[in-house]
């Protein structure tokens, strides 16, 4: 399945970018295509567009914070974790995802 | 981002706030920051509101704060794990930066340090270096790498 979505922690320097590598691997592992924005302190990278929306089957919201644009996911299938639960067992998360766009 | 005199390897520690106080007073005698007490406040009110042990026997206590003069990674490798809240924890990478004078450049590090905890050939080399020196050497030259 195609996958989109955010990572984003409070300070914005280590733990946005850990989820973000950790549910890459575990996404591409399970043989899923996966893009996530990051909203760290560098601001918005890999920006999640309308048209990775269109395309894709189900978001991923991973943060500890508040973050920018959440409404463009409204016509997706929204699945939300704390973004260190998602650092912690990337691939549970994933089959978490799958599960809920089985149900 | 890396510096010899702020690596450390074969460490033993009783709890997560005695290598917080050990690794600001060295980042603080390699005058990375001034006013240590401010900045290892910050770090412990971090902790406070949200464990910086990711798992992986890893921890990144971090904050940001003026009193940082320049952007630094103090890395510390215990001899055996020690709990860190409900973590189990060997390796320690605790981060400055400052508050307002932050580049970009020194962000891009940290993203890709971040990054390369979640890799377990990073991980496993890290862990396998056999004294400060070689640990230092390692993380240079990807950092280097990295920067070019």
């Amino acid at each position: 399945m195609k996958i989109v979505g955010i990572t984003a922690c409070p300070t914005g320097i280590a733990h946005t970018y850990m989820a973000q590598e950790a549910l890459e691997t575990a996404a591409r592992n399970r043989g899923h295509q996966i893009k996530l924005e990051t909203q760290g302190a560098m601001g918005i990278e890999n920006e999640i567009t309308e048209e990775d929306i269109a395309n894709a089957d189900i978001a991923l919201i991973a943060v500890g914070c508040a973050v920018e644009g959440i409404e463009r996911f409204d016509s997706l299938q929204i699945v939300e974790i704390d973004v260190g639960d998602a650092i912690k067992n990337p691939t549970e998360t994933i089959i978490k995802v799958e599960e809920s766009i089985s149900s | 981002m890396f510096e010899k005199e702020l690596v450390f390897t074969n460490m033993e520690f009783n709890n997560k706030w005695e290598v917080i106080e050990f690794l600001t007073t060295k980042a603080a005698e390699n005058e990375k920051l001034i006013k240590s007490e401010i900045f290892e406040k910050a770090v412990i009110q971090r902790e406070d509101e949200f464990s910086t042990a990711v798992g992986y026997e890893v921890a990144i206590p971090h904050g940001s704060s003026d009193t940082v003069k320049e952007s630094f990674v103090a890395v510390c490798l215990l001899k055996k794990v020690m709990p860190w809240d409900n973590e189990e924890v060997r390796m320690i990478f605790m981060i400055g930066v400052p508050e307002s004078r932050r580049t970009q450049e020194h962000l891009k590090i940290l993203a890709w340090l971040s990054r390369s905890l979640m890799r377990e050939e990073f991980r496993k080399q890290v862990m396998e270096a056999k004294d400060s020196y070689s640990l230092y050497n390692y993380l240079h030259v990807l950092e280097t790498n990295e920067e070019e």
